[in-house]
């Protein structure tokens, strides 16, 4: 970085919206991807649209690659620093600006937190409908990022569905303000376009959202078996029979296990195999339409027990288990590699079943923990990254899941991104001429290739110089 | 390939045949075609980009009302031809299909597997899937179920160099890769030809019903909507004027009168409604309603006493300048000739329309579908 340049950040932002120190910056080498890591330049943290903006406008000048950072929680390494580039944080950007209860939107710091923002407004009987496992820490704005998922996303839709605006800083540090909400966008679609972007088209500030009116009544249940296969046969059934609960969960054994023995201890069966764990909403009457049905299929395929949640705080309980999933399987090793791949509904038994084959073939430990109504597979790695023949089974494990799914029509991934981690997979999905049309919409956005360059898009299909390397 | 070959012998070469169409009323005819397969429709594309010609591309052609009058064009390339049913797969409630199958045959297939199709859309039959997404168009069940780009799981698009390029995919959840189909969602062609669809599909409801309430007048009908709590989670709740039930769902479509379609957030719609009907009774313009409070949406059909092109053009304009502070956007439909000189149907020029314009440029450097029918000029 030239002389002077960090004096000038520091004036645009006040000295506590710059961190230049190394050992504070050790805190943003990584994100949730704990596998790759890259020490920044430097951490900017503005307050607001104008700040950012006038931060960008630097960045630009000097050529700085930026990428932008929520909280940190991603999966898939989007917001893994670039050696030399800023890392633009959203912490100081937490403001609910708006909620506007007639017309069922709220417009947000990109910063506020996802479950900040359901607390925010549920006095109103509305809340934020997509709510990923991390909601208590990751922010509006990464969500936006990624396209973030959720166990209810499965009825609600993922986040593209719940955004209707958003401020957006662009690469040269001008605004585009597209935060009005209408029912269809002005010209092309640039907020449904900018949604899933990674970082890549600018950084959103500010976020309209979509808000949704709490439903009247809420039921969960828990169906017990003693055969995984037999659990993802009873969700193919349900998508067959047309059935519209609002999540379906699968939790392994494995994953019970480590729940059970952490603090989010939900009250899972040790004995189970499996647990799916259902939800529906609406009214009394959709809800048990949906839920009847739902059972009877989870019986016929063997579950050997179905319990009903019998208060809102046993409710409660079983989701702070499967959201605590992941933090849970901390006990079984350091090191977690959560995969994320998509196959069709149609196919949940054949695909889950390849991926523990493929673990175990290579003695790794796999714990399933899934959004099984979206067909949405989470085959979770416990590792120790300090074992380097243990961390390159895990990313061969990794890499034969991800081709076998895409061989079965499914994708890389449903809710976490491309990032840095299924970057080199996107030829598996895409043919050259579909990346080059991403390239030259990208093009549009960013021609100097300075926004969180080096992820999403393979190297050989925009000839970019890579960021970051993958690990050997 | 002769070099005097006419452009007509060359497309019939590649399309089979050739007929004239106009794709707007007020322009002259061009040669239309409708490729038989996708393939032809590249080869097509590969022709234009290779002349450097203008190609304004259609389903039906029921929605070209919508856009405004073209600039120079050389041909009109329609996907009626392409209706292929790519997969079907109702145990996963998804199904892709070519781009040219009609919204009624798509219908009729999705209802085999127990599901139903949104949008639901006037005269299924006179529109194809592609003309649909491409349009944006929604239909009465907007209210339960969300425009119809919430549904689109991927396309595969025809693009200017005569490349196919898909985006998204097959299942009900994925992010992989940009979305550019949302980018062509609602595009009116503009970017490039949408040739394959794959859309998200929803259990037929068990049971549907429709509530009819009689209203002295539209005043009346709109305030009861307006105020009706319920309004807004019960389907296709419209206040209407001297209308029958299936004219409703028909949105006036196919009638040839100027529209105009209005369009806010739910509590600005009875205040803009006021504004539009009285500058209608002012102005002595006889004149239909279709209003869906619900989703914020008005359609007035001007039936007569329109005036000249100009003094609609003006009315237009009066009419954005008026709903402006409320963030209420109108757009003209189905404008009579001469009335788009002065103004774009869609309104005023969108924020980010630079933007807008790169992107055009990026995939469609020689505006191969760039006839500047879409908003702002695009």
């Amino acid at each position: 970085m030239r002389a002077g340049v960090l004096e000038e950040l520091r004036a645009a932002l006040g000295p506590a919206g710059v961190i230049a120190d190394p050992t504070r910056l050790l805190a943003y080498e990584c994100d949730g991807l704990a596998l790759l890591r890259q020490k920044p330049a430097v951490v900017l943290l503005p307050r607001n649209t104008e700040e950012c903006a006038r931060a960008m406008r630097i960045l630009h000048r000097e050529k700085i690659p930026v990428v932008g950072r929520g909280a940190g929680t991603g999966l898939s390494g989007g917001a893994t620093p670039v050696d030399g580039g800023a890392l633009v944080g959203f912490a100081r950007m937490r403001d609910v600006l708006e909620v506007n209860v007639a017309d069922r939107y709220a417009r947000v710091q990109a910063g506020v937190v996802n479950v900040d923002l359901t607390l925010a407004v549920e006095k109103h009987g509305l809340f934020y409908a997509p709510d990923p496992s991390s909601q208590a820490a990751c922010t509006i704005g990464g969500n936006v990022g990624e396209n973030s998922g959720g166990p209810h996303c499965f009825k609600h839709g993922a986040t593209t569905r719940h955004i209707l605006g958003l401020v957006i800083v662009r690469d040269d540090g001008s605004v585009l303000d597209l935060a009005l909400p209408r029912p269809d966008p002005d010209g092309f679609d640039l907020v449904g376009l900018f949604v899933g972007s990674e970082g890549m088209f600018g950084l959103a500030t500010e976020v309209t959202v979509r808000l949704v009116p709490t439903p009247p009544v809420t039921e969960t249940f828990l169906a017990i078996f003693t055969d995984l296969d037999a659990a993802c046969d009873a969700v193919s059934d349900s998508i067959a029979a047309h059935l519209e609960p609002s999540a379906l969960e699968i939790l392994d054994r494995l994953t019970i296990e480590a729940v059970e023995d952490s603090v989010f201890a939900a009250g899972y069966p040790r004995e189970a195999e499996a647990v799916l764990l259902v939800e529906a909403e609406g009214t009394e009457v959709e809800v048990e339409a949906t839920l009847a049905p739902m059972k009877a299929i989870a019986l016929r395929r063997g579950a050997i027990d179905v319990r009903r949640a019998r208060s809102a705080a046993e409710r409660k309980k079983l989701w702070a288990g499967r959201k605590g999933a992941f933090g849970a399987m901390g006990r079984i090793a350091p090191d977690l590699y959560v995969a994320d791949v998509v196959v069709p509904r149609t196919k949940l038994r054949e695909l889950v079943a390849q991926s523990t084959r493929i673990a175990r073939e290579r003695r790794l430990k796999l714990a399933n923990v899934f959004h099984a109504g979206d067909g949405n597979l989470h085959p979770n790695i416990s590792y120790d990254r300090r074992d380097k023949d243990e961390v390159r089974r895990v990313l061969e494990a990794s890499d034969e899941i991800m081709k076998v799914v895409v061989a079965a029509g499914g994708s890389l991934t449903g809710e976490h991104g491309v990032g840095l981690e299924k970057q080199e997979f996107m030829s598996l999905v895409f043919e050259e001429r579909d990346l080059h049309a991403m390239c030259r919409v990208r093009e549009a956005w960013d021609p100097a290739h300075l926004l969180n360059p080096g992820k999403l898009i393979p190297v050989h299909a925009c000839r970019e110089m890579r960021g970051t390397e993958r690990p050997k | 390939m002769s070099a005097l070959d006419t452009l007509g012998q060359r497309l019939e070469r590649l399309a089979g045949e050739v007929e004239l169409a106009r794709p707007r009323f007020d322009v002259e005819p061009l040669p239309l075609v409708a490729p038989p397969t996708v393939e032809a429709a590249v080869e097509l594309v590969k022709l234009a980009a290779a002349d450097k010609l203008r190609v304004i591309p259609l389903g039906l052609g029921s929605k070209l009302g919508w856009c405004g009058t073209p600039g120079h064009a050389d041909f009109v390339l329609s996907t009626r031809r392409l209706e292929r049913v790519v997969s079907h797969v109702p145990d996963d409630g998804t199904i892709t299909v070519e781009a040219g199958l009609s919204m009624a045959r798509l219908a009729a297939k999705c209802r085999s597997g127990g599901h139903f199709l949104t949008p639901d859309v006037p005269a299924p039959a006179r529109r194809t899937i592609g003309g649909v997404v491409a349009a944006g168009e929604s239909g009465l069940d907007r209210l339960r179920y969300g425009p119809v780009r919430h549904h689109v799981l991927g396309t595969r698009t025809l693009l200017a160099d005569g490349s196919l390029a898909r985006s998204g995919g097959q299942l009900v959840k994925n992010v992989t890769g940009f979305d550019l189909h949302r980018l062509y969602c609602g595009s009116h062609g503009t970017l490039g030809v949408i040739v394959e669809v794959s859309l998200r599909l929803h259990p037929e409801p068990e049971r549907e019903a429709w509530l009819t309430v009689e209203a002295s007048s539209l005043a009346d009908a709109l305030q009861l909507t307006c105020a009706w709590p319920g309004a807004r989670t019960i389907d296709g709740l419209a206040a209407r004027e001297e209308a029958e039930r299936a004219s409703v769902r028909q949105r006036f479509d196919g009638s040839p009168h100027p529209k105009l379609h209005v369009a806010c957030l739910p509590s600005k719609l009875e205040n803009a409604a006021k504004i539009v009907l009285e500058a209608l009774a002012n102005a002595r313009i006889e004149h239909g309603v279709a209003l869906q409070p619900g989703i914020a949406e008005m359609l007035v059909e001007l039936r007569s006493n329109v005036g000249d092109a100009q003094a609609l053009s003006r009315l237009a304009g009066v009419l954005r300048n008026a709903l402006a502070r409320d963030n209420v956007s109108l757009a003209m439909r189905d404008a009579p000739r001469g009335a788009l000189v002065e103004l774009d149907p869609f309104g005023a020029p969108p924020a980010g329309l630079e933007l807008m314009r790169t992107i055009q440029r990026n995939l469609d450097p020689d505006g191969v579908f760039s006839t500047g029918r879409f908003a702002g000029g695009l």
